[in-house]
């Protein structure tokens, strides 16, 4: 099984990442906590420093700290059956332990409930612990994807209160240039993203969701920097030198599976290896897929944003993620 | 009507024991549309205004069999139980189901619905979960209209000012019913016991509202005060009454109800249509003002300390939480509320509550232990 030389890459660019959210407010960048599906170009485009409690939780996992950190949450009276993505972030607060040194205060906690309500309840506590302001973009779920102006209208109105709140805490107004400018590059990032999705068309594939999820990081957290551009920009092209050389990630591959639901962060190892030495290689995941519709258009991005939010069908996903396994 | 003028509370504790009978004798006798809710938060003003009766759908105490083959195990016996309910063919008297959008349990129930009974009129309320935003106000404006237009497809009524206007005074006419038969529960807890007044406000979500209010008639509204002074005064905040045993527990180990935000009880009440030229909005307007349930967004800060201030102003000695079990939103608040009483000397106790485990007998005990704390009253 040859590895995949681009992702080497991901180790640098989380230090860095971190490093630097360590350094915002040292550097007149409002830390802003948000989770996956927030418009995080906003962020950029403020020069604030996005945050995203989720990556941590899943580092935490990866690393193999997550009992002990929900322990410290449970300890705190959160009860075992609460989601543990927020108990390991929670714990932390608790525990003082973490493997990115903790994250650094917040100046703003955001949220957008169009992923679960879980995530709404875990950011009231961070909101509450770090004595922060917190902003919910409330997104109506219409249930199968159908159009609902109404809706459309409630979360645009959402987002103009939204670029006022980021302004009154940053002290100046949203640069539309360098907004654009942040817009352009998430949107290569998203399709480059998109692209080495599809790659999992290929027989044999060149990569496995598992290698998806290890390359995460910057699709999640830093969309509309160069940094993501460019790891992804890479990623694909050794993608279509390995399709082109018939490189696989699954040594004979025999088998093409549909992974369902979130990645179990503590086993990646074991589970990857598990199933390439049995011929199996899972090729596509709904999880993944969620990122590949994020991308908005340079001319209106908080309408296009305001109307792909309220659409955002996970029957969609279902379906365009499991057409990687034909 | 018929009633037991000997025993008035025998029908209302009948409804909560069979609560089906009677509205599907009303159904054959009349020939009237039933719309099935699940709780909480339906307007069930419109149900009426469009000419059909609201009946509410809650799983509370249901014994979850087939529901496993369906939905995750992990989920709350609210929902597992109205599953179940369906899947026995109980509700097939409905016309039509409404399922709001208060948790990711009740989204996904909604999809799930609709998977598994295709042939079930199954219809979404996209609740927004601000509360107190003018935005919010607006968008559920427009969701009421749009949910008044899927009811009127079913009924084949329109819902027009003469019977929304109506619908609201019936039912704040019966609101202010219950509200005083839950003020009397303080005052006079023996004859108005909360197993006798949780059964009023069980059942009014279950018949004709209009029915309801003249079976209230013949209660005991005229009984003198009694002595209360050895009752330990609770506040309860939690979804429904989970087990259903748990108010004849309140009853029986001596504590009165000063105040709950339970969807079946007195937050059911709190608040009554203000009727206004825009009589949609005099519904957005009642539900923006009601407690809002553990799944509806405030400010972090203020929403636990309105949370104190409502105990306080009740004069609860002490807080019980009915969390259902799996419910994530109640689980995110273990720490917050009770560390913000443990804060201002208010004792709280956290029961965990599912149909699938509960024991009613440790239950008691822990009650009885948190009783001898209220009252000082420890060994």
């Amino acid at each position: 099984m040859e590895p995949i030389k681009a992702l080497k890459a991901i180790k640098k660019i989380t230090s860095d990442y971190f490093t630097s959210a360590h350094m915002a407010s040292h550097n007149n960048k409002p830390v802003v906590y948000c989770n996956v599906f927030t418009p995080v170009e906003l962020i950029y485009a403020m020069d604030m420093f996005p945050v995203y409690p989720e990556n941590h939780a899943a580092i935490i996992g990866a690393r193999k700290m997550a009992t002990e950190l929900s322990s410290a949450a449970e300890g705190m009276g959160y009860v075992m059956d609460l989601c543990s993505y927020a108990r390991c972030d929670i714990g932390w607060t608790k525990a003082g332990i973490s493997p990115t040194w903790g994250l650094p205060k917040p100046d703003l906690v955001l949220v957008i409930n169009c992923q679960c309500g879980t995530l709404t309840k875990w950011f009231e506590v961070l909101s509450r612990l770090y004595n922060a302001p917190m902003v919910l973009i409330d997104i109506p779920h219409s249930g199968n994807g159908e159009k609902d102006l109404a809706a459309e209208t409630y979360v645009r109105r959402q987002l103009d209160s939204l670029v006022k709140t980021l302004e009154s805490i940053k002290g100046k107004s949203l640069d539309e240039s360098k907004f654009k400018d942040v817009i352009r590059l998430s949107k290569q990032a998203s399709e480059l993203w998109t692209q080495m999705l599809i790659m999992g068309e290929n027989v044999p594939s060149p990569m496995t969701v598992f290698d998806q999820f290890i390359s995460m990081f910057p699709i999640v957290s830093q969309r509309g920097t160069e940094t993501a551009v460019e790891f992804y920009g890479n990623l694909v092209k050794e993608l279509q030198d390995r399709v082109e050389t018939k490189t696989s990630a699954v040594p004979n591959e025999r088998f093409r599976l549909f992974w369902d639901n979130l990645p179990i962060w503590a086993e990646l190892g074991r589970l990857s290896s598990f199933l390439a030495d049995r011929g199996a290689a899972v090729v596509t995941s709904i999880y993944t897929w969620a990122w590949s519709q994020l991308a908005v258009n340079e001319y209106d991005p908080l309408t296009d944003w305001t109307i792909s939010t309220c659409t955002l069908s996970i029957l969609t996903l279902i379906t365009e993620s499991k057409n990687m396994l034909n | 009507m018929t009633t037991t003028k000997s025993d008035p509370w025998i029908p209302f504790h009948k409804i909560v024991q069979d609560p089906w009978s009677k509205i599907i004798q009303e159904k054959k006798d009349t020939g009237v549309k039933v719309i099935g809710h699940i709780l909480p938060d339906v307007p069930e003003e419109l149900i009426h205004a469009s000419g059909a009766i609201p009946f509410a759908l809650a799983g509370a105490g249901i014994s979850i069999n087939l529901a496993q083959a369906k939905i995750p195990s992990y989920s709350c016996s609210h929902v597992m139980g109205a599953l179940e309910l369906q899947l026995k063919s109980m509700l097939d008297f409905l016309d039509g189901i409404i399922i709001p959008y208060v948790c990711d349990t009740t989204r996904n129930l909604y999809h799930l619905w609709r998977n598994v009974f295709p042939d079930v009129p199954t219809e979404f309320l996209r609740l927004p979960k601000k509360v107190a935003d003018p935005d919010a106000s607006r968008y559920l404006h427009e969701e009421y209209i749009r949910i008044s237009k899927w009811l009127n497809g079913i009924t084949e009524r329109e819902i027009d000012e003469n019977s929304l206007t109506r619908a609201i005074s019936v039912y704040s006419k019966s609101r202010d019913q219950l509200k005083s038969a839950y003020f009397k529960m303080q005052r006079s807890p023996e004859t108005w016991s909360a197993h006798r007044v949780i059964s009023l406000f069980e059942s009014s979500l279950r018949i004709p509202r209009e029915d309801h209010l003249e079976l209230m008639t013949y209660l005991p509204w005229t009984v003198p005060d009694e002595k209360i002074s050895d009752r330990a005064r609770i506040y309860v905040r939690g979804k429904v009454w989970d087990p259903p045993e748990i108010t004849k527990l309140f009853d029986e180990l001596g504590f009165v109800l000063v105040g709950d935000e339970i969807v079946t009880g007195f937050r059911s009440v709190m608040v009554n249509a203000i009727i206004q030229e825009d009589l949609v909005q005099s519904l957005v307007d009642r539900h923006m003002s009601t407690v809002p349930y553990t799944g509806y967004y405030t400010d972090p800060r203020k929403m636990v300390e309105d949370f104190v201030e409502r105990i306080r102003s009740c004069g609860a000695e002490g807080v019980i939480f009915l969390n259902p079990k799996f419910c994530e939103a109640a689980a995110s608040c273990c720490y917050e509320k009770p560390y913000a009483l443990k804060k201002n000397n208010i004792p709280n106790l956290i029961l965990e509550t599912s149909s699938r485990g509960t024991s009613t007998s440790q239950i008691r005990l822990r009650l009885e232990a948190f009783k001898e704390i209220l009252t000082d009253d420890l060994p």
